[in-house]
């Protein structure tokens, strides 16, 4: 999950051109000032880099960096 | 003589034609509850061209194809195609209306529906007369009146749109010479058509005894879905289209997507793996003009001087239906023309 959770944080801070740090304290997509079309765009960047499927109705304003890793994690599992 | 296989429809002519009347972001939140920075976050769009009331689409399309005609040097063409979602009347087609008027006769003239994707469409149509040996030259027009379908109410579609026409004459040529149009990917996706409608108006509405559901007269659209639709759409088919005639990205000078939301195109380019200078983006300007947008944003680069002669232009589009396509051409050594539209009496 670590490993998981640290692709997570490259990727959204490279992408949304978040502050290092930002993500350390598990922070929701709505706190990150993420709008419907910013969750499309990270919901297609994840499924590019961790080649698994996430449908972008999954995340909502109220979700959390955690949600997210764990979000991930199942769908991985899944995948193998 | 020409075989078919080395046939090829090349671009001679462009023009473009904007509405005087500007709509600011400013003049829009004072009327809706949203403000400029909302728009310019979510949209990338400034400002948007508007027609006056009593002007139509064929306005534009009349001035946008003289425009073209002129740029091309052409008094005659063999055929007029017009991409529209916004014809002037349900029936029938407007492309007859424009070619009259536009003194070219009784040439065949029809309308294409394929909503944002019309111009693409338009350009696979005109090449194929060409390819075919059903006509020498072609006037293909992208046209569009969205602030006469958008509903008022809806902050979202009108912070989007604008109204505008773009042109361009193709006539036969070979393939490899400038301005040679081709290979195309065209698609289409019927079971999302419900994304991107107006739902009322249709045959389907006007069979029901029921009266219309409040706002179903106006364009709608699923924002979200049509978001992600639209970048795997066009980053798939611009993809299909380098492949068969074997460029290589970095060998693009210019991606030239229907500037549906800068944000889409920012995301198309990530999703291509382009760098984000490559893209050739007049939104913040004139909105989503839908089947014009293309010409539009292909004037716009070549009249600053950014598109020039010999360069490679990879064109790629998404729309209702859903639909797509991508083309590609060496952009040709001409002067593009842009003219405003005027008022037509019946």
């Amino acid at each position: 999950m670590s490993d998981i959770r640290e692709r997570l944080n490259a990727l959204m801070i490279a992408k949304f051109d978040l502050e290092p740090g930002t993500l350390a304290d598990d922070p929701t997509l709505e706190s990150l000032d993420f709008d419907s079309l910013a969750i499309v765009q990270l919901a297609a960047a994840m499924e590019r880099e961790f080649g698994v499927e996430v449908d972008d109705e999954n995340l909502t304003e109220a979700t959390t960096v955690s949600d997210i890793v764990e979000l991930l994690g199942d769908r991985l599992s899944a995948a193998r | 003589m020409l075989t078919a296989r080395d046939t090829a429809a090349v671009i001679t002519g462009i023009g473009s034609a904007l509405p005087s009347r500007v709509v600011t972001n400013e003049d829009l939140s004072s009327r809706l509850d949203i403000s400029d920075e909302w728009i310019r976050s979510r949209t990338g769009v400034r400002a948007r061209h508007v027609i006056e009331p009593g002007m139509a689409t064929s306005d534009l399309g009349v001035a946008a194809g003289e425009a073209a005609l002129k740029s091309a040097g052409a008094t005659e063409v063999d055929a007029v195609l017009l991409a529209t979602t916004t014809p002037d009347r349900p029936c029938p087609a407007t492309a007859p209306d424009i070619a009259s008027r536009l003194g070219l006769g009784v040439v065949p003239a029809f309308d294409i529906s394929a909503v944002c994707s019309g111009f693409v469409y338009g350009l696979a149509v005109g090449a194929g007369l060409i390819v075919g040996g059903v006509a020498g030259s072609v006037l293909v027009i992208g046209a569009d009146t969205y602030s006469t379908i958008l509903n008022p109410q809806d902050s979202t579609t009108a912070a989007i749109f604008g109204d505008g026409g773009g042109a361009v004459v193709l006539r036969a040529g070979t393939a490899g010479e400038l301005g040679a149009l081709g290979p195309f990917d065209l698609g289409s996706d019927g079971t999302l058509a419900d994304l991107i409608a107006i739902p009322a108006g249709g045959s389907r509405q006007r069979s029901s005894p029921d009266p219309v559901p409040d706002g179903d007269q106006y364009f709608q659209m699923q924002g979200r879905k049509v978001f992600k639709n639209a970048v795997l759409r066009m980053a798939d088919s611009a993809g299909k289209v380098l492949a068969r005639a074997g460029w290589e990205l970095s060998e693009v000078d210019h991606l030239v997507a229907h500037q549906a939301n800068a944000r889409i195109l920012a995301e198309l380019a990530d999703q291509l793996g382009l760098p984000a200078d490559r893209v050739v983006s007049n939104i913040a300007d004139v909105g989503n003009t839908s089947a014009a947008s293309i010409p539009l944003a292909l004037v716009d680069a070549a009249q600053t001087g950014r598109l020039r002669p010999g360069q490679r232009v990879l064109l790629t589009a998404f729309g209702g239906g859903l639909t797509w396509g991508s083309t590609l051409l060496c952009w040709p050594d001409i002067q593009a023309v842009s003219q405003l539209p005027q008022h037509h009496e019946e």
